[in-house]
């Protein structure tokens, strides 16, 4: 036994598993951010907005190497061409593109209800299958808090689970342990939707529950809102629209697949909603 | 200058893991970079530094971009440190060892990763998953450990070996 305790390495290893295991525990149970998460994240912010933005660029190459589909190879034509007359009729620049996405979330905002909200620019994305998470620039010091409802031009985001004090991650709703109450625009039925946690095209989607099946006429194309019951996320935000639709589903209560509205991998700035008008029903 | 190649072969693989191929991948289907380096360093370096590798850049990793903090710094430690079993039992030419490690490592944090997602909520389907994402995961880092393992032989091995103390 003294022998073992002798062992430096092995001890400092001991060590670190626990330590680990505590941070897992805790992060997993309360999303409480550890002064570790928080000073790490502040110092290194800047760097991580750097290599975000020069690998966004990266990205856009790749993905024009491996469109080589006959409908890729056309879009990428009509694309082209598009860009083309673009550049002919108007000299757009970086900073206006960037002005004018913002200006559509404000309008978008402003069309839904009266937030208060601050914007954010996505610096950071969770590496792997298991978790859906998006990292952006605004934190405590633009009065971030976790739990705030977060959405873009297009639509529903997701919601801040991490705060720091100019950074915070959100948990997006395309994540599979996350569920929004919803709305179908055109029935008006009230059910709810859920992350899909897939590895293949059904990645990204969400899946469309408790439904009530013999009241209702629900069609691929129908337009899926939140529906402010709960009071997490405010009422009338564009959440997605129903692709597939299965009512007589079996013991899964799946009713219908979902496509959301935003492009999740191409999502560059963000509102975080700080307060809304009734926050919810 | 050894130190400054293990330094930026870290800074590479935590920027391509975490950075770069979530904006690639759509699946979130790619090699696990951290992984295949922390395993091919444990068997040439032994035990403590793929142990310590794999703890700071899966610590890291998941301040900055994870759901669970601990959970990849858990991982990739154990992982590092497993690996170093190997440690100057096989001669580093050997490209099987770092392979088969890196593969069984994968498999392993893909599970924890699994049992984690399970227990805050997620349903993921095993068989499906195991298919289309844990099994290709774990060919791509194989692969990549043993390219990675074959530069390391050559340009971190002989340094490390002569000064018999691994400096982190």
């Amino acid at each position: 036994m003294k022998k073992f305790f002798a062992n430096k390495p092995v001890l400092i290893m001991i060590l670190a598993v626990v330590l680990l295991l505590a941070l897992a525990f805790f992060s997993a149970r309360q999303r409480t951010v550890p002064w570790l998460e928080n000073a790490v994240g502040t110092v290194m912010r800047p760097i991580q907005t750097a290599a975000f933005k020069a690998s966004n660029g990266i990205a856009g190459f790749f993905s024009n190497i491996f469109n080589t589909t006959d409908a890729d190879l056309e879009l990428a034509k009509a694309r082209q061409q598009l860009a083309m007359y673009e550049q002919l009729k108007l000299d757009y620049s970086e900073l206006q593109k960037e002005n004018e996405r913002l200006r559509q979330s404000l309008n978008y905002a402003g069309s839904v209800g009266d937030f208060e909200y601050v914007t954010a620019g996505v610096i950071g994305k969770s590496n792997g299958a298991w978790f859906d998470m998006i990292t952006v620039n605004a934190g405590r010091r633009q009065g971030v808090e976790a739990g705030m409802p977060v959405m873009c031009g297009d639509g529903l985001v997701g919601k801040v689970t991490d705060v720091g004090s100019d950074w915070c991650k959100i948990t997006s709703v395309i994540d599979s342990t996350v569920n929004v109450a919803v709305t179908v625009e055109r029935t008006r039925d009230n059910c709810m939707v859920r992350g899909v946690f897939a590895t293949s095209a059904a990645a990204g989607r969400m899946e469309l529950y408790y439904l009530p099946t013999d009241l209702t006429d629900l069609a691929p194309g129908d337009v899926i809102m939140t529906s402010g019951i709960g009071g997490i996320y405010p009422k009338g935000i564009r959440v997605g629209t129903v692709e597939e639709v299965m009512l007589d589903s079996d013991a899964s209560g799946v009713n219908a697949v979902v496509n959301p509205s935003v492009d999740f991998l191409h999502i560059e700035e963000v509102m975080i909603i700080k307060s809304f008008g009734g926050e919810g029903d | 200058m050894r130190k400054w190649l293990l330094a930026l072969s870290l800074l590479l693989c935590f920027y391509l893991d975490n950075v770069l191929f979530p904006l690639l991948s759509r699946y979130g289907l790619h090699p696990d970079m951290a992984l295949a380096l922390v395993v091919s360093l444990g068997v040439l370096a032994g035990p403590f530094a793929g142990g310590a590798a794999g703890f700071f850049m899966g610590l890291l990793s998941d301040l900055f971009f994870g759901k669970i903090v601990g959970l990849t710094g858990l991982a990739l430690m154990l992982s590092g440190a497993a690996a170093g079993f190997f440690y100057r039992k096989f001669y580093a030419d050997n490209l099987i060892i770092p392979t088969a490690a890196a593969m069984i490592c994968s498999f392993l944090k893909e599970h924890m990763f699994l049992i984690a997602a399970a227990a805050v909520g997620a349903r993921p389907p095993y068989f499906r998953t195991l298919a289309t994402y844990i099994l290709p995961c774990l060919l791509l880092t194989g692969g990549v450990c043993t390219l990675m393992h074959l530069f390391f032989k050559h340009n971190l091995y002989r340094p490390l070996w002569r000064k018999e103390a691994i400096d982190l």
